[in-house]
């Protein structure tokens, strides 16, 4: 899939005529650059449209955007052109990709400043883009912890963590976990005592002693306690996907159980193990190619790793500890 | 993870419910369903054991010294007791009456096939502790002379262990665990590898390495004996 003019079809018809009621959106985040966001997106983008769905990748690491690199494509519009305002309608963004359901809105490394856009900009981005007429609508977030990103992060229906198994992008991961659920505690948080008391807890070196969510909880519960349980709740449903990405051991592979572990211990959340992907060589031939790795190499480990991630997304599945540990 | 409406499509949350480490029973703590097999039992400690060793890349970030060991502790508290069949059933027990989803499921040792009872499971009847100490074995070897397969397998079944588990953990051969049971020196595999395989078989019923030793003879005896030449 080098690049290549693609002609567009008849885009807005497309969409009167996809209207679906049942829509995913799923973010990729991972709190940390080159952990694989992009290259995981741009695949599991097409291990769906494969599979008959109608997908849509958003880049929205505005940042610096390059998922459709990944794809081969070359977008003639962006996101920040619809940000900005200088195209009115999302649909115009859309660039067409080699498979027919499967399209792409491309994000723009040259407009910085946008890279954190408006609270009002920022709502009616998510607001358009979820009522787009795709099955799936997948976000490649970029590097980082940004209140933009956090935002997209929290609205998906499915927040997945992209990690690899080394203790900085842990550490990272940790982080992105922490700042997700103290931005929507925030969010929830009206009265401007509770408020305070998130953003000083945000500090790990906090006067008031708060080391964990469960200390961070159990105060804002003795200032309103309506306010402390609606937070309980909120922390129950945060459950974020984990993917370990080019892992190269069977304790790579592990890892991801004891991560999970290790944030039900510390943050009291749930979070999934969806899966690992190997370390590969073919993801970098692909790559240069400039062609998604599940089209170049469908039988690449990397490819099938890749497979298996997505068929836990779709039926809310996890990784089997038996399966590794058993090896 | 929407902002609303976002409970009601709540995840089925069976383990920690936003407790903390020191109000949570013993499965929350080794973060395994409240009907877990031995196996899975096993296998979720010894990922524990992993994740909150010195230096673990999971867990360095999160928690100093101290909230280690004491997870740790806690784990090994929980371990204790899980990994016990007579222990596990009284724990459940006492479970049952405050938490009542522990004993919809009732766990029995070595019946993976069978239904579960509608009632509360029925006492299992022990005579003995169950305790697999190195006197009850030694007691057992002196009784019947010598320690054969019919040994091994009481002893593995007083811990509640099917040698399905047995298998699956070592994976080892099913029918060479049979064959080992069964005293059937004759199709057993040589030397060598025996003393493997009972090492591992030990190891999963934490079984005292003298029995193994014990055993070991008496298959030599027989390999030696004049009618093998
Ligand atoms: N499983 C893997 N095996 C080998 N290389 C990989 C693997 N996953 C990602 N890569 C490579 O790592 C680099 C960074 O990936 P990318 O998706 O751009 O990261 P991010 O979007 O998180 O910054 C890319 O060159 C990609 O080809
Ligand atoms: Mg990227």
């Amino acid at each position: 899939m080098a690049k290549k003019q693609i002609e567009r079809p008849p885009v807005p018809d497309l969409f009167e005529t996809l209207k679906s009621s049942k829509k995913e959106v799923w973010a990729i985040a991972g709190g940390k650059g080159g952990t694989g966001k992009s290259f995981i997106a741009a695949n599991v983008g097409v291990a769906l449209s494969k599979m008959g769905k109608r997908v849509l990748l958003v880049d929205a690491d505005l940042g610096c955007a390059n998922l459709h690199t990944f794809l081969g494509v070359e977008p003639t519009a962006t996101l920040s052109d619809f940000i900005n305002g200088k195209i009115k309608s999302i649909d115009k963004v859309l660039t067409p990709t080699d498979l027919p359901n499967l399209m792409l809105i491309s994000g723009a490394c040259d407009f910085l400043e946008i890279a954190n856009p408006k609270h009002t900009q920022k709502n009616r981005l998510i607001r358009r883009i979820q009522d787009l007429s795709f099955e799936y609508i997948i976000l490649d977030l970029g590097a980082g912890t940004g209140f933009t990103l956090l935002d997209f992060f929290l609205s998906a229906d499915t927040g997945i963590l992209s990690v690899l198994p080394e203790p900085t992008s842990i550490e990272n991961t940790y982080r992105f976990i922490k700042s997700a659920f103290y931005r929507r505690f925030k969010k929830m948080a009206k009265d401007p005592k509770v408020k305070e008391l998130i953003i000083a807890a945000m500090n790990e070196k906090n006067e008031l002693g708060i080391r964990t969510p469960h200390d961070l909880l159990d105060h804002v519960a003795s200032i309103d306690n309506e306010m402390g349980q609606k937070m309980k709740e909120a922390v129950l449903t945060f459950s974020p996907k984990v993917i370990v990405n080019q892992v190269r051991s069977r304790d790579d592979m592990t890892l991801g159980f004891s991560m999970r572990s290790a944030c039900a211990k510390y943050f009291g959340i749930k979070v999934d193990y969806v899966g690992y992907i190997e370390y590969d060589d073919y993801v970098w031939m692909a790559t240069k190619k400039k062609t998604p790795l599940i089209l170049e190499r469908p039988y690449a480990p990397a490819a099938r790793c890749l497979n298996q991630v997505v068929s836990n997304l779709i039926n809310r599945d996890e990784l089997k500890l038996d399966s590794i540990l058993k090896m | 993870m929407k902002e609303e409406g976002a409970l009601l499509a709540a995840p089925c949350f069976k383990g920690v419910k936003l407790k903390r480490i020191e109000n949570q029973d013993y499965y929350q703590i080794l973060e395994v369903p409240y009907k877990a097999s031995w196996g899975e039992i096993q296998k979720a400690y010894e990922l524990a054991k992993t994740t909150y060793s010195k230096g673990a890349m999971a867990s360095y970030s999160l928690f100093d010294f101290t909230e280690r060991g004491r997870i740790l502790d806690k784990i090994e508290e929980a371990y204790h007791v899980l990994s016990h069949p007579e222990k596990r059933r009284k724990y459940d027990q006492a479970l049952a009456s405050f938490i009542p989803e522990s004993a919809s499921v009732p766990w029995r040792p070595n019946t993976p096939n069978s239904a579960p009872p509608l009632s509360p499971p029925a006492p299992i009847v022990h005579t003995e502790t169950g305790v697999v100490t190195s006197a009850t074995v030694t007691k057992v070897a002196v009784e019947n002379e010598i320690v054969t397969g019919q040994t091994l397998k009481l002893l593995r079944e007083k811990k509640g262990v099917s040698l399905q588990e047995i298998s699956e953990r070592t994976r080892i051969n099913i029918s060479y665990l049979e064959l080992i049971e069964s005293n059937s020196y004759g199709s057993l595999p040589a030397p060598v590898y025996m003393m493997s395989y009972l090492k591992q078989y030990a190891k999963i019923i934490a079984l005292d390495s003298t029995i193994m030793e014990e055993y070991m003879k008496g298959y030599q005896r027989w390999c030696d004996s004049p009618r093998q030449r």
